[in-house]
Order: C-alpha cells, then sequence, then structure tokens
C-alpha cells in the first residue's frame, strides 16, 4: 500500500478557503491532513494499490479550495496483493 | 508497544510533507532573468541641494536612476533632472581625445603632448597663469587645484565660477556671523510654519526642498509661503501671499521689517541683548563695516516706515505690516530661502545681511524651523570653492591669503618652505577675465587661462567685453577641461577630455553643510580623464621640467601619495591612477585643514558608508562620528559652550555675537529710462542646469524646453504690437537678441519687466546682461539691467515708455 | 490599495499574462543607437472580454495557457507582440523614470492634473492613467512636458546631438513554475497602486485577468534584484 506525503496547495490562505476545503476533503478517509500553514497543507495518503493512487489525487485537486496537489514523499514497499 | 511500519511510514510521509509545506514561498527560488543590474549610491550631478540617487549598472552602463530612500535629503524623490541624471553620460558628441587648435581647426593630440604644452606655458610665464574653476568641482579637485597655484607655483589667481553665483552669500556670512555658510539645515523646511521666499523659485530651482514642504500640507499641516519676487513664478502657485517689489528694492522690504520690530517693539530683546550686536557701513567702505549702538541703529531704521517702503518698493504698507507681524510673533517659526534674487545683486552682501537681521532681531534663529538659509546653485559650491577656498583671496578652511598667520598654518600642513604662499591675493573672476581680454600690451596681464568644469563663455556677464571666443589673441592661451563642446570650447586653444559624475569618483559638499562621497561606477569614453589626474600630471611635468615649487619643504613632489607599506603611487602615470584611491588621499589631508573654522571634516572611510554628513562631524567617545545640523545652537553644536544657549564662536566682534546691519537703499547701477524703458532679468528654468551643456543632451529634457524666450506681460506687448509666440529682438546697451515671446506662461512678469532664461547656448543673453559688481563680494547682477525691445522689422520703433496699445 | 483579503480562488492565469509580456520584449534602445524613442502608429485591436477563471486545477491543467500560449480572450497584435506598450515605453527613459507628458499643460497646481490622474479616466480614445503612486503637490517637479509650451525656434545645434542612452527595460516579472504567478520586476517605491497599470483601465498586455483581487502582492513577489535599489 503506497503511503503518499503531500503538500495541499489551497486557492489562497483565508479560513473560508480552507473550511471549504477541509469539508471536501472529509470524503476521503484515506487522507490524514497536518497542520496547514498559510495555504500550504501536508497531508498523508493511504492506498490500497498503485492505480489508485493516481485516482485519488486526481480526486483531491477537484475539491473546491483546492488549486494543486505536490507530491513530496512516497514508498511503495508495502505492497498488498491484489484483492486484499 | 513499537510503532507498526505503516504508521512509522506515515509518520515519515507528514513530516516530509510539513517540511514541504514550511519551505515557503518557491516563487522566489527562480534565478532572476534580470539579474545583472547592480546599484550603488551617488549625489546628483546637478543642484545644490544635493538629493542622493541610486545609479543602476548593468554591464558598464548606466542603465536607470532611482531616488535613494535612505538619503536624509530627498528621501527617496527626485526631480526630473535628477531621474535623466544617467542620460547626461551619453550623449554622441562627448569630448574623448585632447585637441589642440591648430591652423583654426580642433586637432587631436596626445595626453603626453598636452601636458607638454601646458607646462611649457606656465614655466614661460608662471605668473600669467590663472585658473577659473567651478562648483561642480569634487573637493578633491578643487584641493588639488588649489595647491598646485597656492602651494606651487606661488600664484593665487584662482577663482571659481562660484564667484558668479555665491559670493555675496558668502560675504553676508561673514559680515554678519564671522564665517561663511547657513547655520540652520534642510531639517528646518519640516519644521517652519512660515516660508519666506526671498525672490528666488524654488518649485522649479530646489524642487525637492520644495516639495518637501508643500507635501506637508498634503499631510493636513499648515504652512504659510510667502513669495517675495519681482514676478510671478512656478513657486507663486503654492504660495499664500504673493508680494511684488520693484527690482533691487528688496533692501527697502527688509529694513521695513526691521523698522516694524522696533516700532512696534517686538523685537526679541532677551536674544538681541546677549547674542548680538550691531553695525554700519564704515567710510571707506569694507566688509566688517563699524560698530554702532541700538540707539544708532533705531536711528536709522526710522525712516523705513511700511508707507516709506511702500513708495520705494511697490509692495504695499500693508503687506509690510503682515510681514513685520510675522517676525514679531514669537509663537511662529520662519525660514527664509534665497537664491541668486538676493546674490547676483549689485548691494548682494547688504541684502544678505539685512535678511539675517531681520532673523537675528526678532530671535528667528538656531531652533528647528527658524532660520535664515540660503540655497546654492551647484552641486559642490559650499564644498569645494566656499570650504576649499579655491577663491583669489582665500586658501583652505576658510584661511585668508592676505593673513600672514593663515599662511603660516597653510605652510605648516603643506610642509612647504616659509614665504611659499604669495601674500596678494589673486585676480577675481571678472577681473581675471578682463585682465585675461586685454591684449598684453594694454596690461592685460593674464596669458594663459586653464577653465575647468564650467562655461564662462556662456555665462560671464556682458560676455563680450569679458570673454569673447571669436576674438583670437595669439598670445593668448586657453585650456579648457569638460566633457561635451561648449561656448567655452569653441574659443579654446587646447580642449581636455573629462571624465564625469560616476565615471570617477568623487566628494560634494551641498547647501546645508553634507559632506557627501562616491565611487566610480563606469569608465569614462575614450580617453576621457579625471580633472583630478589632470591636475596632479601637469604638476608632475612642471616638477620633471625642474619647477622648484613642485616639491615641498622636504624636496618631496607636491602630490606625493603612498600606499599602507609607504611605497610612493606614481598617480601622474594615467596607467597606475585607478591603483590608488587618490580622493581618499587628497580629502585626508585635506581634512586637517578644516578645524580652524569648526568645519570639521570626518575621514574619507566615513563618508563612504554615509548618505553624507553635515559638518562639523565631531568623534564621540565611543567612536563614532556626530554630525551637527544646527550650528551656533547650544543643544546640537558641540562647539557651543556648555550651558549656553547660542553662541556665535566666529563672531567679528570676537565677543561671541552676531552682527545686525543697518544699511542703506541705493540705487541700482543701471535702471530704465526713455531710451531703455524695461527691466531685463535672467534666470533659470527647471529642466535645464545651468548652461544646459548637460541637460540639452537629454532628449526629454530638451524636448520640455527646447530654447530660450523671453516673458513679457501682455500690455507691454500690446504696446509693442507683439503676438505670443512672435520672435522680437531684445536690446541693452551691450548687445542684442531675438528671442520668441511668451506671454502667460510658467513665468509671469509685470509691466515693465523682461525675463529671459540663459540655458541655450544659441541665444546668449549675456551678451545683454550687465558687469557691475558687489563692492565686497565681487559678484555680478545678472538680475537687472535696462533694456528694450523691438519688432524684427527695421521700420517698427522700438517700444517707449508709456505707449499704448 | 486595499489589502483585504478575497477569499475566491487562485487562478493562474498570471502566468500566460507574465508571458505575453515576456514574448513583448518590451525594452528602450537595446537595438543600440541613438536613444531617441518613437511614438509608434496606434494600433486597433478588438477589446479583450474578460478572461474566466479556471476554477480548478484540473481545469488549469487543460487550459491553453499552460502551454505558454496566448491566453484565450486576447489576440496578439502582432509577432513580437505589440505596439501596444511602445506609446508608454517612449515616454519613459527607463523603467522607473517617471513619464514625460504627452499633451500640453498649463502650470498650475497639482489639483489640475489630479482632476483626471487621481482615478484615471478614459476620454474620447485617450487613456489618463490613474497614479501609482501617493498624491505629491508638485507635479511637474518630476513629469516634463513631451512639447514645450511657447514657440519652438529652428532647433539649436545641440539639439542634432544624439544620446546612445540604453535604459534599464523591465522584460516582465520570472515566473517559478507553471501556473505560478510571475514575480513583480520593479520596485513597489512610487508604484504602490499596482492598479493604475495592471488594474482594469490598463494597457492589455499589462491588465490582469482577475481584477477582483486586491492584494496583489500576497502571490506576485516582489524579485530583489530588479526591484530597485535596496529599501530601508
Amino acid at each position: 500500500m503506497p503511503v503518499l506525503g503531500l503538500v495541499l496547495v489551497l486557492d489562497d490562505a483565508s479560513d473560508a478557503t480552507r473550511a471549504c476545503a477541509r469539508a471536501g476533503l472529509s470524503g476521503f478517509p484515506q487522507l490524514e491532513l497536518g497542520s496547514c500553514s498559510q495555504h500550504r497543507w501536508p497531508a498523508t495518503l493511504d492506498t490500497a494499490t498503485d492505480a489508485e493512487v493516481e485516482a485519488r489525487v486526481e480526486a483531491i485537486r477537484a475539491v473546491p479550495g483546492v488549486a494543486g496537489v505536490e507530491v513530496v514523499y512516497a514508498d511503495f514497499e508495502d505492497l498488498l496483493p491484489e484483492g486484499a | 508497544m513499537e510503532l507498526d511500519r505503516r504508521s512509522f511510514v506515515k509518520l515519515t510521509a507528514m513530516a516530509a510533507a510539513t517540511a514541504a509545506a514550511g519551505s515557503g514561498e518557491t516563487a522566489d527560488a527562480a534565478p532572476d532573468p534580470q539579474a545583472g543590474v547592480t546599484w550603488d549610491k551617488a549625489p546628483c550631478r546637478f543642484c545644490g541641494t544635493g538629493c542622493h540617487v541610486q545609479v543602476g549598472v548593468k554591464q558598464g552602463r548606466v542603465v536607470a536612476v532611482a531616488g535613494d530612500r535612505k538619503a536624509d535629503v530627498n528621501r527617496g524623490l527626485l526631480c526630473v533632472k535628477g531621474y535623466h541624471v544617467g542620460l547626461a553620460l551619453y550623449g554622441e558628441d562627448r569630448l574623448t581625445t585632447p585637441l589642440l587648435k591648430q591652423g583654426g581647426k580642433h586637432v587631436p593630440i596626445s595626453w603626453d603632448r598636452a601636458l607638454d604644452v601646458i607646462a611649457e606655458r606656465i614655466l614661460a610665464d608662471p605668473g600669467g597663469f590663472a585658473i577659473y574653476g567651478s562648483g561642480q568641482w569634487t573637493i578633491p579637485e578643487g584641493y588639488a587645484a588649489q595647491k598646485l597655484m597656492k602651494a606651487g607655483l606661488s600664484n593665487n589667481h584662482i577663482d571659481p565660477n562660484a564667484r558668479l553665483c555665491m559670493a555675496s552669500a558668502v560675504t553676508g556670512f561673514l559680515a554678519t556671523y564671522g564665517v561663511d555658510e547657513p547655520a540652520g539645515c534642510y531639517d528646518d523646511l519640516d519644521a517652519c510654519d512660515v516660508l519666506i521666499n526671498w525672490g528666488n523659485n524654488p518649485a522649479e530651482m530646489h524642487p525637492i526642498l520644495f516639495s518637501r514642504v508643500i507635501d506637508r500640507r498634503s499631510r493636513g499641516e499648515e504652512v504659510t509661503i510667502i513669495d517675495l519676487s519681482t514676478r510671478r513664478t512656478r513657486s507663486t502657485g503654492y504660495a499664500n501671499h504673493y508680494l511684488e517689489f520693484r527690482p533691487h528694492t528688496d533692501l527697502a522690504v527688509a529694513n521695513g521689517i526691521l523698522h516694524l520690530l522696533i516700532a512696534n517693539d517686538t523685537w526679541h530683546q532677551e536674544f538681541v541683548e546677549q547674542h548680538c550686536a550691531f553695525k554700519a557701513d564704515s567710510e571707506p567702505p569694507s566688509l566688517h563695516g563699524r560698530s554702532i549702538s541700538f540707539e544708532e541703529f533705531k536711528a536709522g531704521i526710522a525712516e523705513w516706515t511700511p508707507e516709506r517702503v511702500e513708495e520705494v518698493s511697490g509692495v504695499p504698507a500693508r503687506d509690510i505690516r503682515m510681514l513685520g507681524d510675522l517676525f514679531g510673533r514669537r509663537d511662529l517659526r520662519i525660514t527664509s530661502l534665497w537664491c541668486m534674487g538676493m546674490n547676483q545683486h549689485t548691494r548682494g552682501t547688504a541684502i544678505n545681511t539685512l535678511v539675517h537681521a531681520c532673523h537675528l532681531l526678532s530671535g528667528h534663529f538656531g531652533r528647528p524651523g527658524d532660520a535664515p538659509t540660503s540655497l546654492t546653485g551647484q552641486p559642490s559650491a559650499c564644498g569645494t570653492a566656499r570650504e576649499v577656498g579655491t577663491l583669489a583671496h582665500l586658501l583652505p578652511g576658510g584661511r585668508l591669503v592676505e593673513n600672514a598667520e593663515h599662511r603660516k598654518q597653510a605652510e605648516e600642513i603643506w610642509g612647504l618652505p616659509a614665504g611659499r604662499i604669495r601674500d596678494k591675493m589673486g585676480y577675481h573672476t571678472v577681473k581675471m577675465f578682463e585682465q585675461w581680454s586685454k591684449p598684453a600690451a594694454e596690461g592685460g596681464d593674464v596669458s594663459t587661462l586653464w577653465v575647468q568644469v564650467t562655461n564662462p563663455g556662456q555665462t560671464l556677464p556682458n560676455r563680450h567685453k569679458l570673454f569673447d571666443p571669436g576674438v583670437a589673441d595669439p598670445d593668448k592661451f586657453l585650456i579648457v577641461s569638460d566633457v561635451y563642446p561648449t561656448a567655452t570650447t569653441v574659443g579654446a586653444d587646447l580642449i581636455l577630455p573629462s571624465a564625469m559624475w560616476v565615471e570617477k569618483n568623487g566628494i560634494f559638499g551641498n547647501s546645508e553643510r553634507r559632506t557627501q562621497q562616491w565611487f566610480k561606477m563606469v569608465d569614462p569614453p575614450g580617453d576621457a580623464r579625471d580633472d583630478v589626474w589632470q591636475v596632479i600630471a601637469v604638476a608632475r611635468r612642471l616638477h620633471e621640467k625642474g619647477h622648484e615649487g613642485m616639491k615641498d619643504a622636504s624636496g618631496a613632489f607636491l602630490f606625493d601619495v603612498r600606499d599602507a607599506s609607504g611605497e610612493a603611487v606614481p598617480v601622474w602615470d594615467w596607467k597606475r591612477f585607478r591603483d590608488f584611491n587618490v580622493d581618499r588621499a587628497l580629502f585626508d589631508e585635506y581634512r586637517s585643514f578644516s578645524r580652524l573654522k569648526h568645519k570639521d571634516l570626518a575621514p574619507y572611510d566615513v563618508y563612504v558608508k554615509a548618505r553624507g554628513l553635515r559638518w562639523p562631524v565631531v568623534e564621540q567617545p565611543d567612536g563614532s562620528w556626530r554630525e551637527t545640523r544646527f550650528r551656533f545652537s547650544g543643544f546640537d553644536d558641540p562647539y557651543v559652550a556648555e550651558g549656553k544657549e547660542f553662541d556665535f564662536y566666529h563672531s567679528p566682534t570676537k565677543d561671541g555675537r552676531a552682527q545686525i546691519w543697518l544699511r542703506p537703499v541705493d540705487p541700482p547701477p543701471e535702471s530704465p529710462d526713455a531710451e531703455w524703458p524695461l527691466w531685463l532679468c535672467t534666470g533659470r528654468v527647471l529642466e535645464h542646469w545651468h548652461t544646459a551643456s548637460m541637460t540639452m543632451r537629454i532628449p526629454p529634457l530638451r524636448r520640455a524646453m527646447p530654447n530660450a524666450y523671453v516673458e513679457m506681460h501682455r500690455d507691454d506687448a500690446r504696446s509693442l504690437g507683439v503676438d505670443d509666440g512672435e520672435v522680437v529682438v531684445v536690446e541693452t546697451r551691450r548687445g542684442s537678441i531675438e528671442l520668441p515671446v511668451w506671454i502667460g506662461g510658467r513665468g509671469d512678469p509685470p509691466v515693465g519687466t523682461l525675463f529671459v532664461p540663459f540655458f541655450d547656448e544659441d541665444r546668449l543673453i549675456n551678451d545683454l546682461t550687465l558687469d557691475a559688481h558687489d563692492p565686497f563680494s565681487k559678484q555680478p547682477d545678472f538680475k537687472k539691467c535696462a533694456a528694450r525691445v523691438r519688432k524684427r522689422s527695421p521700420f517698427a520703433e522700438p517700444l517707449r515708455e508709456g505707449a499704448d496699445g | 490599495m486595499a489589502r483585504q483579503e478575497a477569499g475566491g480562488r487562485l487562478v493562474g492565469v498570471v502566468a500566460a499574462v507574465g508571458v505575453v509580456i515576456a514574448g513583448i520584449g518590451l525594452v528602450t534602445g537595446t537595438s543600440g543607437g541613438r536613444y531617441e524613442p518613437v511614438v509608434p502608429p496606434v494600433v486597433a485591436r478588438p477589446d479583450p472580454g474578460p478572461v474566466p477563471p479556471a476554477r480548478s486545477h484540473a481545469e488549469l491543467e487543460s487550459n491553453p495557457w499552460r502551454k505558454r500560449g496566448v491566453p484565450p480572450g486576447l489576440v496578439a497584435a502582432s509577432a513580437d507582440g505589440d505596439g501596444e506598450l511602445a506609446p508608454r515605453e517612449s515616454r519613459r527613459a527607463f523603467d522607473g523614470a517617471p513619464p514625460t507628458i504627452p499633451h500640453p499643460v498649463s502650470t498650475g497646481s497639482a489639483g489640475e492634473c489630479l482632476a483626471c490622474h487621481g482615478q484615471g479616466v478614459v476620454l474620447g480614445g485617450r487613456r489618463a492613467s490613474a497614479l501609482p503612486h501617493a498624491e505629491l503637490a508638485s507635479c511637474t517637479q518630476c513629469h516634463a512636458p513631451e512639447q514645450a509650451g511657447f514657440t519652438r525656434l529652428a532647433a539649436n545645434a545641440a539639439a542634432e546631438v544624439g544620446n546612445d542612452w540604453r535604459g534599464f527595460a523591465s522584460e516582465g516579472g520570472s515566473i517559478a513554475y507553471d501556473g505560478a504567478p510571475p514575480s513583480v520586476p520593479h520596485a513597489d517605491w512610487m508604484r504602490e497602486n499596482c492598479d493604475a497599470c495592471h488594474g482594469p483601465g490598463g494597457r492589455a498586455p499589462l491588465r490582469t485577468s482577475h481584477p477582483g483581487r486586491q492584494s496583489c502582492l500576497q502571490c506576485h513577489p516582489l524579485a530583489a534584484a530588479t526591484a530597485g535599489p535596496p529599501g530601508p
């Protein structure tokens, strides 16, 4: 299961945007949010398979309030066999 | 319980993400594609305000200029000339090689040959050699020329163009305080409640200082501006009161103020009794006159009632009363500013002393905002001409050539054998040019003249008499060091191309006693070389040809410079000139002269770090250097004795007192009459600096102000039958030129007055002006003479007084 | 300039604006030779409509600007981008110089100048730009008219002399990465009011695609080396 370290770049540093993004991101249980500094928000993403990684990241990007996602860390060692 | 691997990985991932999130704005991390512009400080090349600029240099060229926000003088702002000062270096006709006149044409020669030519001329007639220098000389340049002449050649014929500009301010200061230069500084402009312009136009001539005052109004402060003038100018638009006086009668207006202070009993009795004394003209007249009592002063001033002042000057009596009331108030701070209106005046010394008197008698002195402040026109008339003493009667640091003790001090500092300095003063400017223009057979004993950094061919009054480049006298030899061809180089026998502004190291001293330094930033074009090198190289050539004066008492060359290890550096060899900071060597030598009159200068390296410092600059116990903003005031001047509120420690009466002068109102030497019915006044404009040899080559400035014009009142135009824009002939007894008329332009003279700016090389108004000068300062009066105007048709009548339209 | 926080979306349109500027190459005299700025003929172009903001990063990805092409709605007038900025250029000896005044002026007070330039106005096909700096009292101290207000005589000898000054010219802001807001390639001293040149009243290549945002320096960093000399 790849674990990714991400930096979510928000539209801007306002509280409103952060709240909006948080609401949207709550729909991702595999996403753990760190503490947001200004408009850059560290997070980790747990995914089951490789294939899932891309789709998840795109989905996070599409959340209102999120302007972009930077992948800054990836660990691929614990890959579960398909179907686990 | 051990962390399982997954959790550990997640922690690592979060740590990485947090680090990445906090690593900040990535936008700055990109390399800047426009790097390569380096910035360094310099004072502006132009006026005596002394703004600091930041000069942007890229690939060996100046590419931009910005106002220096760290500078106290201008705080990030500049005027239109200052913003374009970088372009002054790049006119296409920069002089780049020495040129010798042969067969009527200027032919390029080598520097080596040029130095030989100069040395030979000097050796042939050392007493007939003269240097005409400049308030645009840097301090080291003026100091080197001064040393060459007075310490080397035992010749005192060195005088600067500042004689035409500031000499009356100098004598005014000397006659009042015993020492030159303003006691206050630009800080007064931030604190004054009332600003009086005495015959000057700071909105155009010292724009940064003027906007420093008027911008206070935008911040809600109330500043009353009084424009006391002979014509309306751009400054008038900002004034609360415009008081128009007849030319030359500023003397009466000042007397009127003094009269009212006494008559209303609002003079500051305590200040005057403790710190002032009274003077009047002596017979025969002398700079320091004779001391008189307060009673005699009171009796002498009695005739100048407001009605009498109105009769003489044309300023309404109620306005004189208004001025008298203002000066009589204790709750206001009053600053007076003046420049050429009061200095280019045949009674310049007198009017200067009278304005000082208004401030002293009323006690409006010595506190921030209370100041009589003379403004300088050139960037270093104060720093170089006045302080280094490059005048025919001065030695450095305020010493006099004709004072034996002062000569002895100078000889000691310079290490000269006793008696090296000649004990008779040399020729002042007007006299120097008279002696230059007269043939030798008629007693014209100046045979070789070296003009540096100035343009007398355009600026001397009554030009045809004093300096006519069209008249070629084969016995005379003119050397001109300049950067562009000018009205002076036209008649030169030898032209020397010079480096300008940031093409060389330099130090200037501005109007508020602020000495400011800069470093060379770009190379001069072609074979143009620093003026200071030129002087040292000539001295060396004389030395090589055996002139004894080029050695000091120990036999060393006068301009012997040594590096840190004591090795001599041959800076007269151009290839070696930049091996050593000659400015620092000369300045640190010059410093020793500055203590006598308490004009203490700090070491060169202190000025490198500062945006200028106002002298006296005094070393503090902790090793720092403290400048002095308010001279003679106990709260700021370290030379005022402890406990005293004021101390005029160079008082001419040697008792710590400043002098309040009683002066008559003499008529001017030439006034309008039936044949010449108009006053002619000359002056400057915002866009051009003086003779425009630099600014005419800056396209935005040239386009904004392409040629000279004559301002006249519409009633005079109507009488003459001329329209706005028509070209007319303006004449005086001395000459005549054609100019377009400008009515209702930026200046508005009253009926009977004309104004013509002097920047235009093709319309030399100084062919018409008068060379009469003040008896003490020898400064000529460019502001008043009698003229007439006629239409260009030869059949038209000249303008007569009283003609109706 | 108002400094309220704008709630809204980050829109990466500025990348394209920066690109257009870079493409234009606004340079005074880097072609060398005499410094004699020339006012070019007026280039007529359709006024670009409002640029729609991208709503998400995904849209930004698919947006043609990302390819550093021309932003939608804006049309480049020519291959090197322009005529649009040349009149502005011709009035400045270098980037940062106070522009000359292209119309006749009386010598009156600042109030007369501020009547049009206080807020900026478009009148009869001409644009009076708003002041980019705080109001000062003596306009003609720094801004010289392009034409003297009186009769010009036959050119002086000195008028024939050229000047080969090559003034510093801004090449537009640098961009840290695709989609990043370009840096500000000039000092903010005397240019505190960004709207004067970049607002809705500004010339097309400089005009921002997101005029509603008030806090420009929040995203657009000042590029220190080119931004002018070090400040206080």
